[in-house]
């Protein structure tokens, strides 16, 4: 007996145009010359644990902030 | 994706049990309203997904699956309410079974439960949408821009791309928001470090010549260059430059309470009195509206809690939700506070400028009220102190804004300030004013002292709002381009769907709207929808279009939606009533799009209208066998379908419980059901009624005629072939029905020759069983007699020259085309 039943986003993969505005997003910022640090944090967060929180968010974005 | 082959649906919303065989194809569901149509829709989407949307989604208050869905007589036994789907999944070729029940409606039971068919079926349940009903399909069409938006990206799944929008917009704002107290914080610590310095403007310049004289003084070396960590004392011996904190440094002490004397005059100013009275006079308008007032609250509740999701749970009352979810309810609740929201935004800038007053109260108050202790003899300043934490207090009561009348309160006595609040100050005024003048070496070193610790905190405060102004412009900048970005996608994105839709609307439309074309514009959480209007310009859907345009646009973006969504997985759709308000002509043309442009989606449909039903046959899109009628729907047996065996076992059960009346009233709606299939299948010419209210009179003898015409050109044929076997047999068999029609006509002539069959509820059991009994003959003269098939006969083709009569069986297969020379030797 097994449940597949989920709707919940976090943690979900992401469809593919999320996935695709994601990548694009992240290229952008990269040619804007943001840190390569924070773009793996970002890569990380949003296309490869997915977890599309604002805390997790944050995180990558200032992974020193003491709220984040 | 999936095909559905068949449902087996127990103890459900208005079903008993029930049993339908899809067969992985189209399927016609048809029956008046209120029979059970909906309930097999909810029972599809509950075996796919566990949820059933109009028991769960929005306005719904007060019903939930688990309560609602088991049938009325189980609610008490959801383990009874089950749904079983047979399923088959193209791509895998497999067939999976799924079982759900109402009490455990998150664990089915899936056989076979291989990983990849588990991974088919959760991409299923993500996709809800499968099932559109016509509530569904014109929020897509007749909505605000803003909500159109949502509802066409959770179709598109694209709920995540909004999502991550949202969050970056969040951060960035709340990374400017820091910049204002940080800002506000470095500037008093600008004015305390000036003060101290005795300088008016801050420059390296100034700062260096004024700190360069008192080191000189001391027989210190100047300082030439000022750099962040060039210390003013640097050079002092440790014991010299030990803090003034153990003392009170005269000429700074004697700036300190001179500041305090200006701030305390600023705040009882006609200036700041202005400010306060404008505060308050915004503050009480909207405490005097007690609607606004308790809005005022909620709106701040629901922003608090808007700001606290963050797990799979209310913030308030850990009641698990999908984040998403609850952050749409929360955002629907606050849009109806859009107009005290913005009320409140103008009352909290009305306080800005207050605040701004108070805090260089407070500080100052602090400053000062630290050298009561350490003045020789010390100086009580409880009563300063007191003082100063009240206003500290009024301070966070003004600036917590809620509740407004503690605010206001706070607000009518900041200017008062107490009797003896300010003695300390001038007990302190009065011993710095004793404090003998120091030597100007000991002046020198307390400036410098004081100037280097008020130096330091504005670094520090200047550091850190460097760092909020950096943080401002990151998240800022990521926010712009994550926002650049998925605008430029979506509009992609929606360009391609704008194409296909119009496409599919021009196809159902093509006799008058052949030119038709379609807007998709999106902006920021919006989604504009405008369409062509006869050349005339691009309006919204519901300007000019009639109703029915609206829901066959509707059904078009729907499509399109999924169709781009899904692509080749796009292979089955539940259409829920979705064409109500469309026109025979543009349905049949819906059929037609359904049949021709998604040949490989199984779509179930249901109707009240059994004219639509037919459509779907005629246009080929559900074939004869692929559809079920409802005929009536009862609370202890549920949806109940026109089954021949069934009709005449019920009336043979009324008749043996004397119930003439209802075996009477049955017999007719069966007789007027079946007669309009017959004539529909024979293409029977029956006089043509605009309002499609066809009477048993109009059909049955309708009915008749064209069988007994239509055995009679199967038997020309078969003689001009030479078949005189089959000839024979299409003999005997007019011979048969003749006496099925007579049969049934004499007793119609016994009972009532003139008309109608409304006098049959007048007779008793024992005549009218004769009756039921003749019309049960006449109509089996209609049906294949195999007994495997029992199906009405039917003419082919649907249109055109009729070919051939013949059953689902192929038992009958009757030919009616004579041979060609006989015709042609006969027309000669």
């Amino acid at each position: 007996m097994l449940a597949f039943m989920s709707n919940g986003k976090s943690g979900n993969p992401p469809s593919e145009i999320p996935k695709q505005i994601f990548a694009t997003f992240l290229d952008e910022l990269k040619k804007g010359g943001a840190s390569e640090d924070m773009l793996q944090r970002l890569h990380k967060v949003l296309l490869e644990d997915t977890n599309l929180t604002e805390n997790a968010i944050k995180a990558a974005i200032f992974p020193d902030s003491p709220n984040s | 994706m999936i095909h559905v082959d068949n449902i087996i649906i127990r103890e459900f919303r208005g079903i008993r049990d029930l049993t339908i065989d899809f067969a992985d194809k189209n399927f016609g569901i048809c029956g008046p309203n209120g029979t059970g149509k909906s309930g097999i829709v909810d029972a599809i989407e509950f075996g796919l997904t566990g949820s059933i949307s109009r028991l769960s989604g929005k306005g719904t208050g007060g019903i939930s699956v688990k309560e609602h869905a088991p049938h009325v007589d189980s609610r008490n036994h959801p383990d009874k309410a089950r749904v079983i789907m047979r399923v088959t999944i193209p791509s895998l070729r497999k067939k999976v079974t799924i079982e759900r029940t109402v009490k455990d409606p998150l664990t089915p039971i899936i056989t076979p439960n291989d990983a990849d068919v588990l991974e088919v079926l959760a991409q299923v349940a993500i996709h809800p949408e499968f099932a559109l009903s016509r509530r569904e399909l014109i929020r897509y069409v007749i909505s605000a821009p803003g909500d159109r938006a949502k509802e066409v990206q959770a179709l598109l799944r694209l709920d995540d791309v909004e999502t991550i929008r949202t969050i970056f917009q969040k951060i960035a704002n709340a990374c400017q928001r820091e910049i204002v107290p940080t800002k506000r914080e470095r500037d008093q610590a600008l004015e305390q470090l000036l003060r101290a310095l005795d300088i008016p403007t801050l420059s390296a310049e100034k700062l260096l010549g004024a700190a360069n004289s008192r080191r000189i003084l001391l027989g210190l070396g100047p300082i030439a260059v000022l750099t962040p960590t060039t210390s003013l004392r640097d050079g002092l011996v440790a014991s010299a430059a030990a803090s003034p904190s153990s003392r009170v440094p005269k000429v700074q002490a004697t700036t300190d309470l001179r500041n305090l004397r200006e701030v305390i005059a600023r705040m009882v100013s006609a200036e700041t009195s202005a400010l306060v009275t404008a505060a308050i006079t915004e503050l009480s308008s909207l405490n005097s509206d007690s609607a606004a007032l308790n809005s005022v609250t909620r709106e701040r509740f629901l922003q608090a809690a808007l700001s606290l999701i963050d797990a799979d749970a209310c913030p308030v009352c850990d009641t698990q939700w999908n984040p998403e979810e609850l952050k749409g309810h929360i955002m629907a609740k606050l849009k109806l506070f859009e107009e005290v929201a913005r009320k409140r935004v103008n009352a909290e800038r009305k306080l800005e400028p207050v605040l701004a007053v108070l805090t260089d109260f407070k500080e100052a108050l602090a400053v000062v009220e630290r050298y009561g202790p350490i003045l020789k003899p010390a100086i009580d300043v409880k009563l300063l102190r007191d003082f100063r934490l009240s206003v500290e207090a009024k301070y966070k009561e003004i600036q917590a804004f809620l509740p407004l009348p503690t605010a206001i309160a706070a607000l009518q006595t900041i200017a008062i300030v107490p009797a003896n609040a300010l003695d300390p100050v001038a007990a302190i005024e009065t011993a710095v004013a004793a404090i003998p003048e120091p030597t100007q070496q000991d002046a020198a070193r307390d400036y410098l002292t004081v100037c280097q610790e008020r130096l330091e905190a504005y670094r520090g405060v200047s550091l850190r709002l460097k760092q909020a102004e950096e943080r401002a412009k990151i998240t800022r900048e990521i926010s712009e381009t994550y926002a650049k970005v998925s605008t430029s996608v979506l509009e992609g994105i929606y360009k391609e769907v704008e194409k296909e839709f119009s496409d599919l609307y021009r196809f159902i439309n093509r006799e008058d709207e052949g030119k038709f074309s379609a807007q998709l514009t999106p902006t920021t959480g919006k989604l504009g929808f405008e369409v062509d209007f006869y050349g005339r310009g691009y309006f919204p859907p519901g300007a000019y279009h009639s109703e029915g345009h609206q829901d066959g646009m509707g059904i078009c973006l729907y499509l399109a939606l999924m169709k781009h969504q899904l692509g080749k997985s796009f292979t089955f759709a539940v259409l829920d009533d979705v064409l109500m308000s469309v026109d025979a002509g543009h349905r049949r043309e819906v059929c037609n799009l359904l049949k021709e442009r998604f040949p490989n989606t199984q779509f179930i449909l249901t109707t009240h209208d059994p004219i639509w039903l037919k459509h779907m046959r005629t246009v080929g899109l559900i074939s004869s066998k692929s559809s079920i009628h409802f005929r009536k729907w009862h609370v202890d047996q549920g949806p109940t379908e026109w089954d021949t065996r069934d009709v005449w076992q019920e009336i043979k059960d009324s008749l043996a419980k004397n119930e003439v009346r209802a075996a009477a009233g049955l017999l007719r709606h069966y007789l007027e059901y079946i007669s309009a299939e017959i004539c529909h299948r024979l293409r029977a010419p029956v006089e043509f009624r605009g309002d499609a209210q066809f009477q048993l009179g109009d059909l049955l003898p309708a009915a008749i005629g064209r069988f007994n015409k239509t055995l009679k050109e199967g038997r020309s044929a078969a003689e001009s072939w030479g078949q005189t076997d089959a000839a024979k047999a299409i003999s005997d068999r007019e011979t048969d029905f003749a006496a099925r029609v007579t049969k049934s006509n004499i007793e119609q002539w016994q009972i009532n020759p003139a008309i109608h069959y409304n006098e049959w509820e007048n007779l008793q059991a024992a005549d009218f069983g004769p009756v039921a009994d003749a019309f049960r003959e006449l109509i089996d003269g209609f049906i294949c007699q195999n007994p495997k098939c029992n199906g009405l006969l039917y003419v082919v083709p649907e249109r055109g020259q009729r070919e051939e009569l013949k059953c689902a069986c192929g038992v009958v297969t009757m030919n009616l085309k004579k041979r060609p020379q006989q015709v042609k030797a006969k027309a000669a």
